[in-house]
């Protein structure tokens, strides 16, 4: 049973309203050891409005994690004795209001220890609603749903679960993993003693903290016995292997395709250990969006930059991500991660795919020049406009991993400004014709893109299987275009008109 | 302007005016069909993507550092 469905002792409601004179900094400070994750997680609740939380007991003897958690501990530190464990719920009504408006919660442990250090503490995880939303060009696309039961009531959150490492049972790979996994898995969470099953970490002869780790092998053999698909990309200057892209791209091509990923990096320390510098890792699953940003303009214009089209990944302001030292919900800015620290990344994927969205979107623009090639501007405005904007590389690309389900039903609602949707017989078509799954690049220009969130249209490339060798077509499902359609059938291409000539939205927009 | 933005607001242009000319209608597009071949693509795309599947494949079992 986990710590949301335990129940919780000893209640106490507190208002927490600034009207009120409600302190986070003195609360923490008074009763969570001065928590700087704690002070995160208060600050996150009184953004979204906080007014009321509700403070409840945990115990061994109703939640069997916490046995589970602590027969770990004594196993790592023997002198380990016991733990104390708080359940904060956040509300955005008063104390006792009904219905209670519930935001999300935190669960606070603290392990106590007869050697020094006598007591450690840390927050266990967990789940508040994202601050910014898409409204706020903030786009988390692998939030789950997580049910709490409370002295209160029964409650739920949507949110991306964070962790913190206590450096004895778990540490940062362990948080980063289950923060990415509670993304994927069907139970939307996975146990500490789980990933250390996995990995042969019995706290006594394979131990994890004090500046041990997982190793990519560990990361590998969880990801492969829990059925997990990943690409893997690796930097590692010292072996002479340096990366041929930018991974920040790669990782974009993840977040717009719905998966979670992980990001190891090298810390720069003026006296590193024997073992030399340091390495952290966190969860990445969510970016912002700067419609009004100078670079992708800049960049193809002034810094000779010779890209034939702009990737979408130019508008991305942040990659929203959980750090454990931290807390969760940050933004780190595009770039700030630079190369030299970049050292590996694991990016989830609901199945095997040959190709990188980066590959993908490289393809895709091959096919799009191939089709402007073949089919000339006809006096049609906008497909006339997309060949130029094309052949005169000013075209943006966006490429994601797309099931059927939803490409159809997007298909279904596009429609121009004055209402043209794609017929239903061309419909039906990529209804018969589409595989479960695909890669999706959708093309623009870079004001129709950032401002209107709407293309000239996309192209679809088969995702499971390798390019063929020497590169030809055959990998394009189908495209759809202002006017113009084409659809793949054993290698012959059904070109097919469409009355709708103008730009539609993007997917998800 | 520099070139680029030149190149694309001179061929924008260039489409706006031969599309406007009030003689010229949309040419409508016939259904037909064509052989994915008749499509031919980049070779720049095809070493692009030969060179990251090669370093891809080359650091699959790479195991370094500890997080």
């Amino acid at each position: 049973m986990s710590f949301r469905a335990a129940t919780g002792r000893e209640p106490a409601w507190q208002n927490t309203g600034i009207e009120r004179g409600f302190s986070n900094f003195l609360f923490i400070d008074r009763n969570y050891d001065s928590s700087p994750v704690m002070r995160r997680i208060f600050s996150l609740a009184r953004k979204l409005k906080y007014q009321s939380l509700l403070v409840e007991k945990i115990s061994e003897t109703d939640c069997p994690l916490l046995a589970e958690e602590n027969a770990a501990l004594r196993l790592r530190r023997p002198d380990f004795q016991r733990s104390e464990v708080d359940r904060i719920s956040f509300f955005r009504t008063p104390a006792d209001h009904q219905p209670a408006d519930f935001c999300g919660y935190v669960v606070f442990k603290r392990d106590f220890f007869a050697g020094p250090p006598q007591r450690r503490s840390h927050v266990y995880e967990s789940v508040l609603d994202p601050p910014r939303q898409s409204d706020q060009n903030n786009f988390i696309h692998c939030h789950r749903s997580y049910n709490i039961k409370t002295s209160a009531g029964d409650f739920s959150v949507r949110g991306v679960l964070y962790a913190q490492q206590n450096d004895l049972t778990f540490v940062c790979a362990h948080v980063a993993l289950r923060s990415a996994l509670a993304s994927v898995l069907p139970d939307a969470d996975i146990s500490y003693a789980r990933i250390n099953a996995l990995v042969g970490v019995n706290h006594t002869t394979k131990t994890v903290g004090d500046s041990v780790g997982l190793g990519p092998p560990d990361f590998e053999t969880v990801f492969n016995n829990l059925g997990i698909h990943y690409q893997k990309l690796v930097h590692e200057p010292k072996q002479q292997l340096l990366l041929p892209t930018e991974f920040q791209r790669d990782l974009y091509g993840f977040i717009e395709s719905g998966c979670p990923a992980l990001v190891g990096f090298e810390l720069d320390q003026p006296n590193p250990g024997p073992k030399g510098q340091s390495r952290h890792v966190i969860p990445v699953f969510g970016h912002t969006f700067n419609e009004d940003t100078w670079l992708p303009n800049a960049q193809h214009t002034y810094f000779g930059d010779t890209l034939s089209y702009y990737p979408s990944e130019n508008w991305l302001s942040s990659f929203v991500v959980h750090d454990d030292n931290f807390g969760p919900y940050f933004c780190m800015p595009r770039h700030f991660l630079k190369k030299e620290n970049f050292r590996l990344m694991y990016g989830l994927k609901p199945e095997p795919t040959p190709l990188s969205a980066v590959e993908a979107e490289a393809v895709g623009f091959a096919v799009i020049q191939a089709i402007t090639n073949q089919f000339p501007p006809r006096g049609e405005d906008w497909y006339d406009r997309f060949v130029v904007y094309t052949r005169c590389g000013w075209l943006v690309l966006r490429s994601a991993l797309v099931c059927k389900g939803k490409y159809l039903k997007h298909l279904e609602s596009v429609r121009t400004w004055n209402g043209t949707g794609l017929e239903p017989e061309l419909i039906e078509r990529l209804r018969n014709r589409l595989p479960e799954s695909f890669w999706m690049i959708e093309a623009s220009a870079p004001e129709l893109f950032a401002t209107s969130r709407r293309k000239f249209g996309e192209v679809l490339l088969v995702a499971n299987t390798p390019l063929p060798k020497p590169l030809d077509a055959s990998m394009l499902i189908a495209a759809r275009l202002p006017g113009l359609t084409l659809t793949q059938n054993n290698l012959q291409l059904d070109v097919k008109p469409t009355a709708l000539q103008s730009h539609t939205p993007l997917l998800g927009s | 302007m520099n070139y680029s933005t030149q190149e694309l607001t001179a061929s924008l242009q260039e489409v706006t005016m031969r599309n406007q000319r009030a003689h010229t209608q949309p040419q409508s597009l016939p259904s037909s069909t064509l052989r994915t071949e008749g499509l031919v693509l980049s070779r720049e795309v095809e070493r692009f993507v030969e060179e990251t599947q090669a370093y891809t494949a080359r650091t699959r079992s790479v195991s370094v550092g500890s997080y």
